[in-house]
């Protein structure tokens, strides 16, 4: 790992480009959309678009019921105007007769929109190595390597195909990490999610590539509920990109998904995350509100479940990528940079409940304030009686830049086990003065440096994402504190 | 029981007890007291009727639970008839400490008022009409219902005031005396302390129990120390299970001022610490630390807030606890820097030791930072005893118990050590010592 | 006749309300090495970063040339980048910033500012391989972060590295000789020996005349009490070992 990070340090160049948002455009496609408002009757709708069997009808249904009866959480250390649950429109799919066969079959607009995003969705795929499911709006798009992962065994597929291809794998498990009544967002989202990524890796297979979705939000005043679901069976392994651009807009833009692991006894998941949705301008206008349940659940003896996180964009970040550690010795890990600029507002961290004997978790925490931004650091360790040997490490460092920024630790510690070790420990500071001193005494100006001193204090954390995201990670780290040093 | 269950969910069978005895206590007793602080009480109560008891779906109050306790059903009383050799008995091994006052249910009792520099806040208030308008200045009751309660039952406490330039040689000891011989009683506290500018002041705090009943302190103490100027403050929780405590402890610190307070709390049933300093003069310097020794059932929450308002402070905070049987610990602790409040230096550690399976040790410990040139660490551990410092004190001839008992002295007198009082400490160490090995006989 | 790298004149500054250079006057032309020597506190890092333009200090009066330029008014990065270097004498951390890194954006800023190319990471890498063989600095180092870790020796001798990746036009060494062992000291010298050009100059600050054992100096300074109160050849370092600053101090005060 280490070798690769060095490679990445010294065959990357580091030098901030003149990169604008370059992913801040729309892109013209004729889209399906249900008139804006919540009722039974639009959710019955969406379920019978997607041509869904009745049990997801219900189970959708049940969920709304619940979501009706809860209240929107504000606990949170962010601040925003009320969200009008009824002026959003809950699906759009781009118009299309038939679900397309092959790339050919795609929507010239929409192939034009995933290259202008960089999305490899040709040949050059092969030699990245990369099996993209795309999903535009809310509907899949296209996959590949289908072929190749199914001869494995390894089902990747969109959500809606999974519930009409695999019913049986989809309702053993969905809603068992995050039931439909487990917070507003995700009841909210086990109501009307439009589509999302399935994955199934069977026993003992290794899944030779990185699998890897891109989020994209296009249509205006669409919410978006993703819903993902990745099962690893008995010693399996699997590697999750999640990447997301979003194109620049004035109203805000509600994103509410949920995100489901299970490891079975020996798998291990790695799910690391690249957000870079768009922020709002620089007065805090526009700009997406994230609202994610993301919860893994190591379910067997021996499994790991590792959360890494690359976070620059969106207005409000509320999200909490959690491990349940079920299995004895099983391992959580949470490994999270987070940036906010601007009027940008975050609070992200994990939850690591230890249920299991000898059970590990490792939280490392990155957060960096610039401009007028508020970013906190929210964390829950929690270790149960039965947790015999349990053991958690905690970092968590915060990062100012200027002098009207804020950042915050809210960490929770919660043991009730004699024998668990739990260590915790935060640190507040600045860059400091005479480390910006010696890099301009090397002829590196200030923006420069920081750009530098910042991928340097997130290093910890790059250093866990796969080479081809460590790259982008770092660019969008120096992009996104552009113009904060003054 | 099902109506127990119903205070759980609202408390409002308390807060209508509560008001009732409001009524009955100051319709009757309301002449002499100044109108301002008739008011203040009426305000506090109304606020505490708006908030309510906080349960623990409120953010501050997550791991505590007061409704089990105030469950017990608790009777508001001031004062009342006492035999002095009673009073006698419970402050005598006190005098070594310092000079005693002693709070019988709430009120001054004894000769100590000297009408300058030490007096019954009931008498202070009667003719200081400038104290009466900087009651609450400090211990604002707003959204606090502990302090609203206590505000409601204003009545008297303990009034220090240390001119500027001047160094009190002997500790104060406060000795708050719950009298629970007759039914439960619940006790409103208000102190008010002033250090003038290059004084010094030692207090210590201290709760005795009498009778079976039990009793609960609502101690609220309001702290301002001047330039340069330096308090001590000890507080010792060391009671028998039924004696309860909720302490509000807010200091202010002006410029270059230095405050220390320990709170030792190895005993009791239900307590809740909440100390709170405000750093509002630059080069103020505060120092809070406490120690948890709790077995049984006892729940011990300490629940800091330090504000870092002005440029140029430091603060220090440890806390650490050694929990056994089925207690709970509880550590919030919080660092507030202001916007602007640039070359802060802040510091906290809370360490834990859970001895018991049934233990358990809830930890919050916060930054709120809003300045961006300031250095703010915490550190949160929960572990047992080193396995090689056992295995190394075993090799040399100690049983286990002997070695976890020896540790664990050591664990907790990192703590102790702090008490700038020496005849405090020592007492407060060998009742560590004993409590400890007295585990080890068991 | 060249013309002098720096010129220094009547150099004053200040650090809060204490003056610390009271009228320095240095002129240093290409190719030589001069060695600045002085007491604790006599103000020889003060000037070594004034030079290089550290925020702190105030200057109040005087002038400094570089290659003809007025220095103070420019950034301390235009001066790095103008070829002003400064080996620091307590080395900064950087974590998390490998060695490679923090050169190539450095190596790259100096040749934007020259109008050439930026160096591809294969260029870069060669070059850095044979600047690591003049100071002996084991390849390892290119991927640990900037100083993190390093014992004192390691630190300096990363300075001198870097010394020779920026290859500036005038190096200055603020006490690069604090803390080496005799071994390093001789690694360090080597290093600086092999970077001497006619084009490039060197100011070593030092306590110690050891250093100069293995550098030769062209001209020794004196700085006492923020001016330079005597120069010589390198046999005036020599003196110096030999009688102690006690000895110039009292020629200093016979002469105030």
């Amino acid at each position: 790992m280490s070798e690769r990070v060095e490679s990445t340090d010294i065959l990357d160049q580091l030098t901030s480009e003149d990169y604008q948002y370059k992913y801040g455009f729309e892109s013209p496609i004729e889209e399906e959309i249900v008139p804006p408002g919540l009722d039974e009757t639009i959710i019955r709708m969406i379920s019978e678009k997607k041509g869904e069997p009745e049990w997801m009808l219900q189970w959708r249904l049940q969920a709304f019921r619940y979501w009706q009866q809860m209240k929107e959480p504000h606990w949170a250390n962010v601040r925003y105007s009320p969200i009008d649950y009824q002026a959003i429109s809950y699906y759009a799919a781009p118009k299309r007769s038939g679900g397309p066969k092959s790339l050919e079959d795609v929507d010239p607009e929409l192939r034009r929109t995933f290259e202008k995003l960089g999305i490899p969705l040709h040949e050059q795929e092969l030699l990245a190595g990369v099996a993209v499911d795309a999903v535009l709006d809310s509907v899949s798009v296209a996959t590949t390597f289908r072929e190749k992962l199914r001869s494995l065994g390894i089902i990747f597929c969109s959500m809606s195909e999974a519930i009409r291809e695999h019913p049986d794998l989809v309702r053993k498990y969905l809603g068992t990490v995050v039931p439909p009544n487990d917070n507003f967002f995700a009841a909210l989202n086990s109501a009307v999610f439009s589509d999302g990524s399935f994955c199934y890796v069977p026993p003992g297979v290794r899944c030779p590539i990185e699998l890897s979705t891109y989020f994209r939000i296009n249509a205006r005043n669409t919410g978006q509920f993703e819903r993902t679901l990745i099962i690893a069976d008995e010693g399996a392994y699997v590697s999750y990109l999640e990447g997301c651009t979003a194109p620049m807009r004035d109203e805000n833009q509600l994103h509410a998904a949920v995100v489901e692991l299970v490891a079975l006894a020996g798998a291990e998941i790695k799910y690391s995350t690249v957000q870079n949705w768009y922020p709002g301008d620089k007065e805090g206008r526009g700009g997406i509100y994230n609202f994610v349940t993301k919860r893994g659940v190591c379910l067997g003896d021996s499994s790991k479940i590792s959360w890494t996180q690359v976070e620059t964009g969106s207005a409000i970040t509320w999200k909490y990528p959690s491990v349940i550690l079920k299995g004895d010795n099983s391992v959580g890990e949470f490994y999270s940079v987070a940036v906010t600029n601007n009027r940008q507002q975050a609070d992200t961290g994990t939850k690591m409940t230890h249920i299991g004997r000898n059970t590990r978790s490792r939280i490392v925490s990155k957060g960096i304030s610039a401009g007028y931004s508020n970013n906190s650091y929210r964390g829950l360790v929690r270790i149960n009686p039965s947790a015999d040997g349990a053991r958690n490490f905690s970092q968590c460092d915060s990062l100012l830049i200027g002098d009207k920024c804020g950042a915050h630790t809210f960490p929770y510690i919660e043991v009730a086990n004699p024998t668990a070790i739990v260590e915790h420990e935060a640190t507040t500071s600045k860059i400091g003065e005479d480390i910006l001193f010696y890099c301009n005494q090397r002829g590196i100006d200030t923006e420069t440096a920081v750009a530098l001193i910042i991928n340097g204090y997130a290093r910890e954390v790059l250093s866990k994402l796969p080479l081809e995201f460590a790259v982008e990670a770092q660019k969008l780290l120096a992009i996104s504190l552009e113009g904060s040093v003054g | 029981m099902t109506t127990v269950v119903a205070q759980q969910h609202t408390g409002a069978p308390i807060i209508e007890r509560i008001a009732g005895e409001f009524a009955r206590q100051f319709s009757t007793s309301e002449n002499g007291q100044p109108s301002l602080i008739a008011d203040l009480r009426l305000r506090a109560l109304e606020e505490l009727q708006r908030l309510g008891i906080p349960t623990v779906r409120h953010e501050e109050w997550k791991y505590t639970n007061l409704f089990p306790l105030l469950a017990k059903g608790f009777t508001h009383v001031v004062g009342g008839a006492v035999q002095p050799s009673a009073l006698e008995n419970m402050t005598a091994p006190l005098q070594r400490w310092g000079d005693v006052v002693a709070m019988y249910n709430g009120r001054f009792v004894g000769s100590r008022d000297d009408g300058q520099v030490l007096l019954s806040l009931a008498s202070a208030l009667a003719a200081d009409t400038a104290l009466c308008a900087r009651i609450g200045s400090l211990a604002s009751f707003d959204d606090k219902a502990i302090v609203a309660w206590n505000t409601a039952f204003l009545n008297d406490g303990v009034v220090l005031r240390v001119p500027a330039n001047t160094t009190l040689e002997r500790p104060i000891v406060v000795a708050s005396v719950l009298d629970a011989r007759e039914h439960n009683v619940v006790v409103h506290e208000r102190h008010f302390v002033e250090v003038g500018s290059g004084g010094f002041a030692q207090l210590v705090l201290v709760q005795r129990a009498l009778g079976d009943g039990e009793s609960l302190l609502n101690q609220v103490l309001e702290g301002w120390v001047g330039e340069s100027a330096r308090l001590v403050i000890v507080v010792v929780q060391d009671g028998p299970p039924r004696s309860h405590a909720l302490t509000t402890h807010t200091i202010e610190l002006a410029k270059e001022a230095r405050v220390e307070m320990i709170t030792v709390s190895i005993g009791g049933g239900f307590v809740r610490n909440m100390p709170e300093v405000r750093l509002s003069g630059s080069h103020a310097d505060a120092h809070l630390y406490g120690l948890t020794l709790a077995d049984g059932t006892m729940l011990v929450d300490h629940h800091t807030a330090v504000e870092h308002r002005v440029p140029h402070c430091t603060s220090n905070q440890l806390y650490k606890a050694i929990l056994d049987g089925r207690a709970t610990g509880v550590f919030n602790g919080k660092i507030c820097v202001y916007p602007d409040a640039q070359k802060t230096s802040a510091y906290q550690a809370n360490r834990n030791i859970v001895l018991s399976r049934r233990a358990t040790i809830d930890a919050k410990p916060q930054l709120e930072i809003y300045a961006n040139d300031v250095r703010c660490t915490h550190g949160c551990t929960v572990g047992r005893l080193d396995d090689e410092a056992m295995f190394y004190l075993r090799s040399r001839g100690l049983s286990k118990a002997e070695a976890e008992a020896l540790l664990l002295t050591a664990f907790a007198e990192e703590v102790t050590t702090t008490i700038p009082i020496s005849p405090v400490r020592d007492d407060i160490n060998a009742t560590i010592e004993h409590l400890l090995h007295a585990d080890e006989l068991a | 006749m060249k013309r002098p790298i720096l010129e220094i004149r009547n150099l004053h500054a200040r650090v809060g309300e204490s003056e610390i250079l009271r009228g320095v006057d240095l002129v240093v032309y290409p190719g030589e090495v001069h060695a600045i020597m002085g007491p604790n506190g006599s103000g020889k890092s003060t000037l070594a970063s004034v030079l290089a333009g550290r925020e702190d200090y105030e200057v109040t009066e005087g002038e400094v040339l570089f290659d003809g330029k007025n220095l103070l008014e420019l950034s301390p990065e235009e001066r790095a980048r103008e070829g002003l270097f400064l080996a620091f004498q307590y080395p900064v951390e950087i974590p998390g910033v490998s060695t490679a890194t923090f050169l190539k954006t450095a190596l790259n800023e100096l040749r934007k500012h020259r109008g050439l190319e930026p160096l591809d990471a294969m260029e870069f890498m060669t070059i850095m391989r044979q600047r690591a063989a003049l100071v002996q600095i084991d390849p390892a180092f290119f991927s640990r972060s900037v100083n993190e870790g390093f014992s004192g020796g390691e630190k300096k001798r990363n300075e001198i590295f870097q010394l020779a990746m920026l290859e500036p036009r005038l190096a200055i060494l603020d006490e690069t000789d604090s803390g080496l062992d005799i071994d390093a000291l001789r690694i360090v010298a080597d290093g600086v020996n092999a970077l001497r050009s006619p084009d490039r100059a060197f100011v070593i600050i030092t306590h110690y005349q050891r250093l100069l054992n293995y550098i030769v100096p062209d001209v020794v300074h004196v700085l006492y009490r923020g001016r330079i109160i005597k120069t010589g050849t390198k046999e005036l370092a020599l003196e110096l070992e030999a009688k102690g600053y006690d000895w110039i101090k009292d020629t200093a005060e016979l002469e105030a």
